[in-house]
């Protein structure tokens, strides 16, 4: 049994079914992907996961406690890092850590010393009296997380944490996410329209569409789903024309493209060897300066299995 | 620490934003009501202007008494405060009972009954049961003298020592008497006064308005998420932002209110009175902006209020114009049916009459509107659960 269990949740406006019938779990420890575009149907999830909406069906448990009948024990397990900037505007870094370090119980030596761990974390150190108004987007996303750190959660869930960012301030984000997990064991659930983001942090993913599960297990799992084929790409000195053409012929190989010296192969991942490559190559006088055996993204596995790309 | 949390974030903001909320709160708003206040003054030159109330009188009494009572009541000084009508027509209906006579020599209580009928008003009720006391209260005295002089005097004696007596009595008492109830319940407000309650109640509706737009962005801005995602039940988060938005509009009230004070232009009575004015028009406002912001959306929300800003500042600053046209029957609309009457009404009680039965039944009406409010509210906000926004 995972730390999170959702069982079969159902949520419903009206006639219109924002979520079907939807299961997961999710080990503790476990960086987890949740992905689909814009009104799939995340963010309903992620409401019922942290108790702000009830579903119409199914349940989610959360270390043993029902979200439902328990919801102040499974909050207090929860950090929620929510899309927006969730923050008071008026007052500082410092005065908002505050503000959400005593929703969570915390006070005296041990809240200033979780607001310092918090903020030296984020690289907001210096910030820290400042008012919340003078910062810039990033150093906004970066507080926003450490608001939700404080009381050490269990849980960390990301609602597209990075949106509207330099790619300074996100890398920042990745490298602690990644430390928080390892560190502290901390499950981290992580939203994104950004596949590389998600492919680069996420051990298990769930892909969610039009309210409905899509795909779901891990990454190499997910990946495997839309296809056989590995896609190899060798850069290659000083070999001769036909060389190609023999690579086209042995078995496995789908596709072979000649890009001035970088050859792209399509293969089988059941019928390919790679050794028949190589001698072809070699008895082509061919010297591989580098050889790179690459996965579908998961941009791609999306498109195939959903006819339409993430950010549509 | 969870309503620490929520009170000490309020108190931040506004300390750090304290130049523009007093600016917006306490100093526009004062200038406003001084400047108006100060052009307008000629229009508030304090004046006899108090109906006259119209009595009937039955007498069941038919003794010398109770004659002389009917005669004070309609001499020709009391016209100017009472008008004696037919029983029909009558606003106050005074019924001297049997025996009225008697019990002055008795020492008995028999007390006079003065019926308010629809058209009357019990404060003015209350000011005509004070002059009939006062009248007794001089008529028994002078019974009392005379009683005492027949006892022990020869005629003569008794002649001189009744003029002498009743030479001091009226040097005492006399007029004045009546010049004292008349002075005390014909005081109008100045026009400071009259501003300051004016710009007090669009003070109140701009803080109102402010509360409410806070409370769209807080839920635009996934704050609320974000808030309730803690171990945090509805039912605190909504008591805990009321506690922290009443503070906030008791403070501006306050600052309003006692810049006045200080000044000596307004707000002058009762300390006690006005600290519980000002808590429970406080409470009312907070309830207001928290029932807005819930039950309609943010375009609406702002539409109405602005709307009513603005029948209230008609209503106040046309106030004393039109009370001159046909009758008053505006400005009696006014009193009843501007968005801030029971505000305005009970502080002007406040400030004309100043004791606590003056202001108790808009003291109570203002409570109980709370309560109500926050009822809805609180039911509202727990069945909603922020899915509707």
């Amino acid at each position: 049994m995972g730390l999170i269990e959702v069982k079969n949740i159902t949520k419903r406006f009206d006639e219109n079914i924002v979520l079907d019938n939807i299961s997961l779990s999710i080990d503790e420890g476990d960086i987890f992907g949740l992905i689909g575009p814009n009104g799939a149907g995340k963010s309903t999830l992620i409401k019922i996961m942290t108790g702000l909406w009830d579903s119409n069906g199914g349940e989610v448990i959360i270390d043993g406690y029902s979200i439902k009948e328990e919801p102040l024990k499974v909050k207090e397990q929860i950090g929620l890092v929510p899309q927006e900037i969730a923050l008071f505007e008026g007052i500082s870094a410092y005065d908002n850590l505050e503000f959400f370090g005593y929703l969570y119980g915390l006070k005296g030596k041990l809240l200033k010393k979780r607001i310092d761990e918090a903020l030296e974390l984020v690289g907001l150190e210096e910030k820290r009296k400042e008012k919340m108004e003078k910062f810039s987007g990033g150093m906004k996303r970066r507080l926003n997380i450490a608001c939700a750190l404080l009381h050490e959660p269990r849980i960390l869930i990301m609602d597209e944490p990075t949106v509207g960012i330099d790619p300074q301030s996100r890398n920042h984000i990745f490298e602690f996410t990644k430390k928080i997990n390892k560190e502290n064991n901390t499950t981290i659930i992580y939203t994104s329209h950004y596949m590389e983001e998600v492919e680069m942090l996420c051990n298990s993913i769930f892909i969610i569409d039009q309210g409905q599960e899509v795909a779901y297990g891990s990454k190499k799992t997910i990946k495997s789903m839309i296809s056989n084929n590995d896609r190899i790409l060798l850069e290659v000195l000083d070999y001769k024309g036909e060389m190609i053409l023999a690579i086209k012929s042995l078995t496995g190989v789908n596709e072979c493209i000649d890009e001035n010296g970088l050859i792209k192969l399509l293969v089988d991942k059941k019928d390919f060897r790679l050794e028949p490559l190589l001698k072809v190559i070699e008895s082509h006088g061919g010297q591989i300066k580098s050889i790179n055996f690459e996965e579908p993204s998961l941009e791609e596995v999306f498109l195939a299995l959903t006819g339409r790309r993430l950010r549509d | 620490m969870k309503l620490f949390a929520f009170v000490k974030s309020a108190f931040k903001s506004i300390i750090k934003n304290f130049l523009p909320l007093i600016f917006t709160f306490s100093i526009f708003p004062i200038i406003l009501g001084l400047v108006t206040g100060y052009f307008n003054e000629d229009m508030f030159v304090p004046s006899a202007d108090m109906p006259v109330m119209a009595i009937s009188i039955i007498d069941r009494d038919n003794s010398e008494e109770s004659k002389n009572l009917i005669a004070f009541l309609e001499s020709d000084e009391m016209k100017k405060l009472v008008e004696t009508r037919d029983e029909e027509e009558g606003e106050y209906i005074i019924t001297i009972p049997s025996g009225y006579g008697d019990s002055f020599l008795g020492n008995e209580n028999i007390p006079i009954k003065i019926d308010v009928t629809d058209k009357g008003s019990t404060r003015q009720g209350s000011v005509l049961a004070e002059i009939i006391d006062k009248f007794n209260e001089e008529m028994y005295l002078g019974l009392c003298i005379q009683e005492n002089i027949e006892r022990k005097f020869n005629l003569e004696e008794k002649e001189t020592l009744y003029q002498k007596i009743y030479g001091k009595f009226s040097n005492i008492y006399g007029n004045d008497l009546i010049e004292n109830v008349i002075v005390t319940t014909k005081k109008s407000l100045t026009s400071y006064e009259h501003f300051s309650i004016t710009f007090l109640s669009y003070m109140l509706f701009m803080v109102i308005s402010s509360l409410t737009n806070g409370e769209y962005v807080v839920r635009e801005n996934d704050l609320y998420s974000r808030i309730m995602a803690a171990p945090i039940t509805e039912t605190q988060y909504f008591n805990y932002n009321l506690v922290s938005s009443y503070l906030f509009v008791l403070l501006f009230n306050l600052l309003y209110v006692f810049a006045y004070r200080i000044l000596g232009l307004s707000f002058t009575g009762s300390f006690t009175l006005l600290v519980m004015i000002l808590i429970v028009q406080s409470l009312l406002g907070t309830m207001l902006s928290a029932l807005l912001s819930l039950f309609l959306n943010k375009r609406i929300a702002i539409g109405v209020l602005n709307v009513l800003i603005i029948v209230q500042l008609i209503s106040g600053v046309t106030y004393r114009s039109l009370s001159k046209i046909g009758n008053g029957i505006l400005a009696n609309m006014i009193d009843r049916y501007s968005p801030d009457a029971l505000i305005v009404n009970t502080y002007k009680n406040y400030l004309i009459y100043g004791d606590f039965n003056s202001i108790k039944t808009g003291l109570l009406s203002m409570f109980l509107v709370s309560i109500i409010i926050y009822a809805i509210s609180l039911f509202g906000f727990k069945r909603k659960r922020g899915v509707a926004w």
